[in-house]
Parts: structure tokens; C-alpha cells; sequence
């Protein structure tokens, strides 16, 4: 294993991890699990740092190892426990009491975002909270754009009818 | 209106259509007032979105991931696919427990380096990362409590029943198969009646029988003994007294 490649890696665990938690628990509106997810992202994206191309985003590339870590392997074990999966709208709760006002409005758009399904939530983080384009979004979740675009129009539908 | 029409007024409002599409849309949007209607109810649904996201950001338990990071890097093996992630992993299937502790159990103790570091330390080091809320929403399910402690019980070579573990004033969370410089080390896991975590670890490491002997390491109060072989210790951020009794009536029975 290149050593360079290893501390490369390791620099960008650590400028990333809040951001990955993030992701984690987006995915699996639990915060168990996103603890999960990012611990496993850690091992794996280190095991395989020399598959890192030096020069691109490691953001997204170690977006990408946690969401395929969530897909297969942490996903459907938590389907089979019973655990996390339905309603995110806890999960995305954040304590807004002691906040300005601007972060209890947010607070309260976290809690829409929460009730949305899994992809449409996975997307809007993606393209809104991370400002990835449709087609970077739509690279990492494997899907066309136009499928993107969807999840963004029924996400936003959803929410526009909330009061 | 198609649902073709409200992702392209989508990407209109998030300017992300290439030119003549977007020049397209504008152009029927002149003309079809009900496209018009539905671009205001898409406007409608707009958040301030990442805003609300970055509050997340704040929610992340940094010094745990650090530390998990910390161990991720100074245990991962060098080729993919290692024993300890297959470890993590399996305890984690096997318990549903957060993988992170465990896997940081593992890395800490795994016998990469032969550690000679003192056990007792070692335990205080990772206990220091365990918080109410780490146990906190683990369910009770008897069946499977149980089956756990067997496996358990069989690395370690002592017999471990719920009956045998059970402490009145304590809830048992969880049984963890972890390691020690080689040798099998087994964590109970109990929470008082607030929430406070109190650990039973036992390992099987063949040494001398000794007396209980109470200390205080990082802020945690331990009791520990020897017996048949095993190493027993108590730890919890309890007051040291209320931690050797927990320990007295364990060790009646260890």
C-alpha cells in the first residue's frame, strides 16, 4: 500500500467526517447506524486507499464507499432487525430551542426532509445540501438524471404542501 | 402536467438544464398557463435547504468518529477484506450493537504489535467512549440475550447464564467477544437505573488467582480479581464504593 496514498486517505477521513455521519444518517435515519456506516467507511476506505486516483474528489469517492457499505451490507440487516428504516423524521431532529430563529426554521425543514423517502431524502442531500450537480448525483446513486430530477420534483411537491 | 413536466421545471428552477431545453420550457411556459401554475408549486416546496443540513453537521459526535478513525487506522490490514473488519462486521450482525465500539474494541486489542500494554488500562481507554446513550435504545429480547452469552461463555470457557449475570439494580445490554494481546476477552455490558454504563469484562488469559483489589483509572472506579485462570474487572464512572459492590456480588459467583 502506498504510503502516500494511505495519508492521503487517512487526511481526507478526517476533513470529512461530520459530513459522512451526515450522509450515514440520511441514509438510514438512524444515528446508530450512520455511527455504523462511518467507522466501516473508515476501515474500507483505508484497505483500499490505493484505489483512490489522486487529483479527484475524495469527498465523493469516500461518499461513495459509505453508501455502498449502506446498500449492502448494513441496509438489509437492519430491514431484517426492524430498525431505522421507515421514518428519518426523528433521526434528522436537531435541538433548535437554544438556537437564533433562522436555525429553528432549519430545524424544522430537517424534520420535513426527515419524512421524506429514502431516495428522495439521499437526493436532496446530495444536490441541495452538498451541491453536487444532477449528473454528479446521479453518477453516484447509479441513476439517470432524469430520475434525479424526479425524486427533486416530488421532494420539493411534498414539502411545498407542508405548512 | 407529466411528471417529465415537473422534473424539467425542476432543473429550471435549480438552473441545471442545458440551453435549449431550458429556452424550451421558457417557451411553453409563455404559452400553458397550468405549467405556470405548477413552477409556482414547485418554487413553493424551495427550503433553505442546505442550511438545514449544515445543522447536522454540528450533531455529528466528532470525538467519537475521530477515535474511530484513530483505530480504523492503526488496525486496518493491509489487504482488503481483513479479520478486522470480518470481526467488526460479525459482531455486529450478530449483536446489532454499534459497530463502531466494537470495532474499536477490536482494533484496540487486536494482537497486531504483541501490545503488552496493562488490560486494565487498555479497558479504561475504550470504556471512556461509552455515554448513556450508548445503550440506551438497545431492546431487551431475552431469547437472544441468552444465546449471546452462550457463545460468549464458550470462547471464554466459563459458563455464562443470564441467571448467573443477573444484578437486580442492573439491565444487561449486551455481551461483546473482543481480545486481549491474543488472549479472548468478554465485555458484559449493564446500565443502572440512570443510564450509567457498568462493564463486566472477563479474560481468559490463564493468570494467577488474586483478590479483589479496587483502583481508579481515567475517572473510572475498578474492582478486579483473578480466578481459575480468568481476570475479572468491574469499571464504571460510579463512585468507587458502589463499584466494589457490584464487583463483591459478582465475584461470589466468579
Amino acid at each position: 500500500m502506498g504510503r502516500e496514498s494511505r495519508q492521503e486517505v487517512r487526511a481526507g477521513l478526517e476533513a470529512n467526517l461530520a459530513r459522512l455521519w451526515r450522509y450515514g444518517l440520511v441514509l438510514s435515519g438512524a444515528r446508530d447506524a450512520a455511527d455504523d456506516l462511518v467507522q466501516a467507511t473508515c476501515v474500507r476506505a483505508l484497505e483500499r486507499a490505493d484505489q483512490f486516483a489522486p487529483g479527484t474528489r475524495i469527498d465523493h469517492w469516500l461518499s461513495a464507499i459509505l453508501r455502498s457499505i449502506w446498500l449492502n451490507e448494513v441496509r438489509s440487516r437492519r430491514v431484517r432487525i426492524g430498525g431505522g428504516l421507515v421514518d428519518a423524521s426523528e433521526a434528522l431532529v436537531v435541538d433548535g430551542a437554544h438556537e437564533v430563529e433562522t436555525n429553528i426554521f432549519a430545524a424544522e425543514v430537517l424534520r420535513a426532509i426527515g419524512r421524506l423517502p429514502e431516495a428522495q431524502r439521499e437526493t436532496v442531500l446530495l444536490v441541495y445540501g452538498e451541491g453536487r450537480s444532477y449528473s454528479e448525483a446521479a453518477e453516484m446513486m447509479a441513476i439517470p438524471i432524469g430520475t434525479v430530477m424526479s425524486r427533486l420534483s416530488a421532494a420539493r411537491l411534498t414539502i411545498g404542501k407542508l405548512k | 402536467m407529466t411528471d417529465d413536466d415537473d422534473a424539467l421545471l425542476t432543473g429550471l428552477v435549480d438552473n441545471q438544464l442545458d440551453e435549449p431545453t431550458k429556452r424550451a420550457l421558457l417557451a411553453r411556459l409563455e404559452a400553458e398557463a397550468p405549467l405556470r401554475a405548477r413552477l409556482a408549486e414547485i418554487e413553493a416546496g424551495g427550503r433553505p435547504f442546505a442550511a438545514a443540513f449544515d445543522l447536522l453537521l454540528k450533531e455529528a459526535p466528532l470525538a467519537a468518529l475521530k477515535a474511530s478513525l484513530q483505530t480504523a487506522d492503526q488496525a486496518a490490514p493491509k489487504a482488503p477484506g481483513g479479520p478486522f473488519w470480518r470481526s467488526a462486521r460479525a459482531i455486529a450482525a450478530g449483536l446489532g450493537i454499534v459497530v463502531f465500539l466494537a470495532g474499536f474494541g477490536l482494533g484496540r486489542f487486536a494482537p497486531h504489535g504483541a501490545r503488552q500494554e496493562d488490560w486494565r488500562e487498555a479497558v479504561a481507554e475504550y470504556s471512556a467512549l461509552y455515554t448513556r446513550d450508548t445503550f440506551a435504545r438497545v431492546p431487551a429480547d431475552e431469547t437472544s440475550r441468552a444465546a449471546e452469552l452462550e457463545n460468549l461463555g464458550a470462547v471464554l470457557g466459563v459458563a455464562l447464564t443470564p441467571d448467573k449475570l443477573k444484578l437486580d439494580d442492573l439491565a444487561l445490554k449486551g455481551a461483546f467477544a473482543l481480545a486481549y494481546d491474543g488472549a479472548p476477552l468478554g465485555q458484559l455490558a449493564y446500565t443502572d437505573a440512570s443510564g450509567a454504563p457498568v462493564l463486566f469484562c472477563i479474560l481468559a488469559d490463564k493468570r494467577a488467582d488474586a483478590p479483589p483489589a479496587n483502583e481508579t483509572r481515567q475517572n473510572f472506579a475498578l474492582t478486579t480479581w483473578a480466578r481459575d485462570g480468568r481476570g475479572y474487572m468491574v469499571i464504571a464512572q460510579l463512585p468507587a464504593n458502589r463499584v466494589a459492590e457490584i464487583a463483591g456480588r459478582l465475584a461470589q459467583r466468579f
